[in-house]
Formats: structure tokens, sequence, C-alpha cells
């Protein structure tokens, strides 16, 4: 995992020197998705892979030579994690598919995805980790055939349009499952509180919202 | 001697009564006594809806209020034959099913071992609160009250039509059914709960830790601990099936076990630097009771106590060996009817009035023990392992998350009150 995050950095600081912002994440998208992992001789092929990105601009075999160096080199000296950019970039991504599907999430997905929203945010960092980490534990015991990978997605992109595919009979039992796993990291009474809590709380600020709701409960 | 030979009739309730049979205030004090003991269910229902959240606390008083009433109806027609109809086996009863009497004091006697058997199924529904489906318990409640209390009844106090028990026959000693009905109640519950599985997030999956699951309302706990203290004077004192000249000793021994209760399981929190928790001291209260059923009317006041301040102990120890063997006992009924029932019952073998410390009589007490057990527990998991596969005993997690109340009745405890919004609104 270390040695991933290693490569993704330097890559990251290799090439953010001769890449704009676009083609710099479509490289590292390329690299996320057909060479994370592999040993660093890959590197080679990746650079040939991402070579219509940088063709113009710098020598290939200077690139290789500094990502080479930089992948040797300690950490501090390489630029943070770009994983969140990436996820970024996937979710913007998705949207455009999901939007060209014509999935557009009913006015109670809507709230429902306030409800879920507003809850995440009110937890620590930490907290909102293990919660995402026992929520794939129940996603992939109870959905199935790539809806475990769309309600996933939702949960880490924040974007309703997720929801749109989905009926009501699942997202009921999707909100219970963040309820389960609520209970499994924060314990019963704390999850009562804070479920309780931002249910209530959406109900007062948006009473059309709040009742909507009352359709995944 | 003879005063111990008179000990040991009044533990047989066909040869309590002189030739002329019971008087008419015999009949008066047994119906008290019956009353009493059925005050108990509300007792047990205050108790285990306090220690509830609120959001099941209509459910857990339900499951009280209905398994008294099944479960008398199924005790009249099936568990009162098999417990005291003509017992020639020694094994169960033969006679008396659906019964009919031409006299009046089989009715009494009826009536009080009514209550009794609702005791004892009763006690299942505190350890399985809040996370078991109601028509699944009803169905468990049935069960028990129809088959597995009533045989193992019979073993100790059968035979009231004619014949005995088998562990009577060995001299087994259970005045009031610290075995018969608590121990029994709480294998059942031991099985229920195993079956069941502990409640949403009880244990840390990580870690194992078990969480604490604070109950809605501590003074309901309190009170329904005071209301089962009440009853107890009847379930103990009305055992002697007759108004004499023993109820004052037998009752003296109650209360004192109860107070001893408390207190051993004060001191032992006190001493182990833990907090006094009030849901412990009522739970210590009512295992010193449990526990000086069986020998209430054999031992001397002194022994009472001490009985009553090792119950008090063992329940503290018990909720915590729970906890450690991840098992979800949300009232803490096993320790209190089961482990505190074990040791009142060798309590009254080792205590025993003019004779104490008989190796024998522990050795028999203790078979009683044992027997209990195998005979309870395996019956009981299977019962509910069936109902779990056919009719569905565990509540789901949606369920759980609505909670009972909504989920199973359509109805909330506190409508006006309640802060966690965890289900829809109820429609007007």
């Amino acid at each position: 995992m270390e040695e991933r995050i290693r490569q993704r950095r330097a890559l990251y600081t290799v090439l953010r020197e001769w890449l704009d912002e676009n083609n710099l994440l479509e490289a590292l998208q390329v690299f996320e998705d057909q060479f994370q992992g592999q040993p660093t001789i890959a590197v080679n092929d990746y650079l040939t892979r991402i070579a219509p990105l940088y063709r113009d601009q710098v020598d290939a075999k200077t690139l290789r030579r500094n990502l080479m160096q930089l992948l040797v080199r300690k950490s501090a000296q390489l630029e943070p994690d770009p994983l969140p950019l990436l996820q970024q970039l996937r979710a913007r991504k998705e949207s455009v598919a999901l939007e060209k599907k014509g999935a557009q999430p009913t006015a109670e997905q809507l709230a429902l995805h306030t409800l879920v929203s507003t809850m995440m945010r009110k937890l620590p960092l930490l907290q909102r980790k293990q919660l995402h980490a026992a929520i794939a534990v129940q996603l992939k015991q109870h959905f199935v055939n790539g809806s475990y990978d769309a309600l996933a997605r939702y949960l880490l992109t924040d974007n309703p349009l997720h929801l749109a595919l989905f009926d009501d009979r699942s997202l009921r039992q999707f909100f219970n499952l963040i309820y389960v796993a609520a209970c499994e990291v924060l314990g019963p009474v704390i999850a009562d509180r804070w479920f309780g809590g931002c249910i209530a709380q959406l109900r007062e600020t948006d009473q059309v919202a709040g009742d909507a709701v009352n359709r995944y409960l | 001697m003879k005063r111990l030979a008179l000990l040991i009739g009044l533990l047989l309730p066909s040869e309590v009564f002189a030739a002329d049979g019971p008087t008419a205030t015999d009949t008066v004090w047994v119906v008290m006594a019956a009353a009493l003991v059925f005050f108990m269910q509300a007792g047990f229902a205050l108790l285990e809806s306090g220690m509830a959240r609120s959001k099941n606390a209509v459910n857990v008083v339900m499951k009280n209020y209905m398994d008294v009433c099944v479960g008398s109806l199924v005790f009249w027609a099936v568990g009162f034959g098999l417990m005291f109809g003509v017992n020639e086996s020694g094994f169960f009863g033969t006679t008396h099913l659906f019964p009919e009497f031409d006299e009046e004091w089989p009715l009494t006697f009826m009536l009080f071992q009514t209550m009794f058997a609702a005791t004892a199924t009763t006690i299942a529904s505190g350890a399985m609160a809040e996370r078991t489906r109601y028509l699944g318990y009803l169905m468990g409640a049935m069960l028990i009250t129809g088959v597995i209390y009533p045989v193992f009844g019979s073993w100790v106090w059968g035979g009231f039509f004619g014949g005995k028990g088998w562990l009577a026959e060995l001299g087994f000693i259970d005045f009031a059914g610290s075995t018969v009905v608590h121990s029994v109640g709480a294998w059942c519950a031991l099985a229920g709960i195993l079956v069941v599985g502990p409640r949403l997030g009880r244990f840390d999956p990580a870690t194992g830790q078990a969480r604490t699951i604070p109950g809605h309302n501590l003074g309901m706990v309190a009170l329904g601990g005071f209301i089962l203290w009440l009853g107890w004077f009847g379930f103990n004192a009305g055992s002697t099936l007759q108004a004499n000249m023993s109820l004052g000793k037998i009752a003296l021994n109650t209360h004192l076990a109860a107070c001893a209760g408390a207190a051993g399981t004060t001191l032992l929190l006190a001493l182990t630097g833990k907090p006094i928790l009030l849901t412990l001291t009522v739970n210590g209260s009512i295992a010193g009771l449990v526990a000086i059923t069986a020998g209430c009317a054999t031992m001397e006041p002194g022994y009472a106590i001490l009985t009553g301040l090792v119950a008090g102990v063992i329940v503290v120890a018990g909720t915590y060996a729970l906890e450690l063997l991840l098992l979800d006992d949300a009232v803490g009924a096993i320790p209190v009817h089961g482990l505190a029932g074990v040791w009142g019952t060798l309590a009254a073998g080792l205590f025993f009035m003019d004779d104490p410390f008989n190796a024998q009589r522990i050795w028999v007490q203790a078979v009683g023990c044992i027997v209990a057990f195998l005979w309870a527990f395996p019956l009981a998991f299977a019962m509910y392992w069936l109902l779990e596969k056919t009719v569905g005993l565990r509540a789901s997690s949606l369920q759980q998350q609505r909670g009972l109340d909504y989920a199973e009745h359509h109805e909330t405890g506190y409508p006006e009150f309640d802060q966690l919004h965890l289900h829809k609104p109820l429609s007007p």
C-alpha cells in the first residue's frame, strides 16, 4: 500500500512540471487503472502509454530518469498524494456518464441524500473512515451486480445522481445498512442519537424534505 | 427428627394437610398469594421495560402481558396435567389434561401454580428483549409453559393427584422453585439469547468489548424491583399452600435474603472500585430472592442472609462473565435467575435446618440443578432454533432501527417525548 502511494506521489511530482492539470490527472488516472502496483520496471510501459499527453513537451528519457530518481527519494521530497484529485476527476466523469444516461434523482432521493450527506458531515474524519469501512462490509453482503459499487461511489463522491439508479426498497435497505454500520462503529446509543438528531434536524429545517425522507425510514 | 419430618412434609403439596383437608382460610391465603405472584408480572414488566430503550418499551411490556395470557391458557390445557397429573412413572403426569374438578381445592391449587408457570415463562422475555420478534417469542412462551416447565416441575413437585416425581424421590428440595421456576426459565433464556444473537452494536466487532445500552427509565426498574420483592412474599410464603405458623419465618427469610442480595452486590462493586449501578443493585436483591426461594422454609434467617449475600455477588460476576462470552442478556436474567437459582438450590441443601452440610443432600441438590439445565437448555435451544427457521425470531436490522414498538405494534411508548426519530411518523 505504501509503495503504491509512493509511486503515485512520485509520478505526480514529476509530471506536474510538464503537463497541465487536465492531462496530469488523465495521466495519473491511466496509472491508477492499469499500472498501479506493478514493479518499477513497468514505468517504461507506462510512459509509452501516456506519450500522447506529453510528446511535444519533454524527452521520454529525461522524464524516465527524473521519475526513477524520485522513486528512491525520501517521501518528504515528494508532493502530497493526489488521490483526492483523482477521486474528484472520477466523480466528474461518473456524473457526466449518469447524466448522459438520463438518471435524475427524485425529490425523495434528494431528501435522502441531504440526510445522508448531513449525517456524514457531522462525524469526525476518523469515525467517518471507520464507518465507510463498516458500510463497505455491509454493502458487500447485501448488494451485488454493480449496485454495491454504485452505493460505495455515492458515499465517496457524495453525488445524489448515484441514488437515482435505485428503487425505494433498495434505498431503505441502504439507509438501514448505514445504521447497522453506525451501531457497530459508534455503538447503538450514539448511533440512535446521531440518526435521530439528523432526521429531526432535517424535519425542522426543511419540512418538505423531512416528509419525503419518511419513505426510507 | 419430628420437626424435620414436618418440614419435609411441607415440601410436598399432596401431603400438606391434615385429614380434614384444606380450610377456607387456606384458600383465602393461597388465592391472595396467587394474586401477589400475579402482581410480580407487573414487576417484571416495569423492570424489563425500564432496562430497555424507549423505542422498545411497549414491546417488552406486551411480551410480559401476553406471555401470562397465553401461558396461563396453555398451562390450564396441558401443563397442569403434565406437571401435577397422576405421575406413576415419575417423569410426567398423565391425567388432568383440559382438567375439570369436582372439588374446590384443586382449582385454588391450579390458580397458584398457573402464576408460577407464567413466572418461569416471562424470564426469557427480559433476556431476549429489544431484538426478538413478538409472535416467535409468544410461541416459545407457549412451549415453555406447555412442556419444558411442567415436565421438569413434575419431577420435583409432581403427583398432586398421585405418584411422585423422580427427583422428589431422591430427596431434592426446592420449596418454591429456585430451580423449578427460575433456573428453568433462565436456561430457556440462555438458549434464546444464543439463537437470537446480541442486539445491534452491543459488542464492538473489532475488540469484542461490551457496550452499555442504558435503559430508558431507571425509576421503573427500581419500582419493578420493589413490586417483585412484594410479590415474592406470595411466591414463597404461598408455597406452603396453607395458612400456618411458618409463613412469618418464610416471609422474613425472603425479605432478609433480598436485602442481603442488594448488599452483596453493593459490597462487591464498592470493593472492586466499580460504579454502584442501580440496575445491578436491583438485580442483586432479586438474585437474593431467587436464591432463597428453594430453602426459605428450611433455613434459619442467618443462613438466609448468607444465601442472599452470595447471590448478590454471583450476579455481578455472572453479568461480567456473560459479557466476556459475548452473550447479550438485556436485563441480566441469566445471572439473576439461573446462577442465583443454582446457588440457592445448593444453599437449600447446605443450610438445611437441623441437618446442615449433609454431603448426600448437597449432592442430590447438585444433581437437580444439572438435570434442570440438561432438560431445559437443549430443548429450549431446539425450540428457538426451529422458531427462528420457521416463524422468525430475530428482528431484522430495520425493525431494530425503527424500534420494536413501531415495527411490531405500530405504537410508541412516549409519542410526545420521543426525541429519536428512527422511523416514519405514526399515521394519525
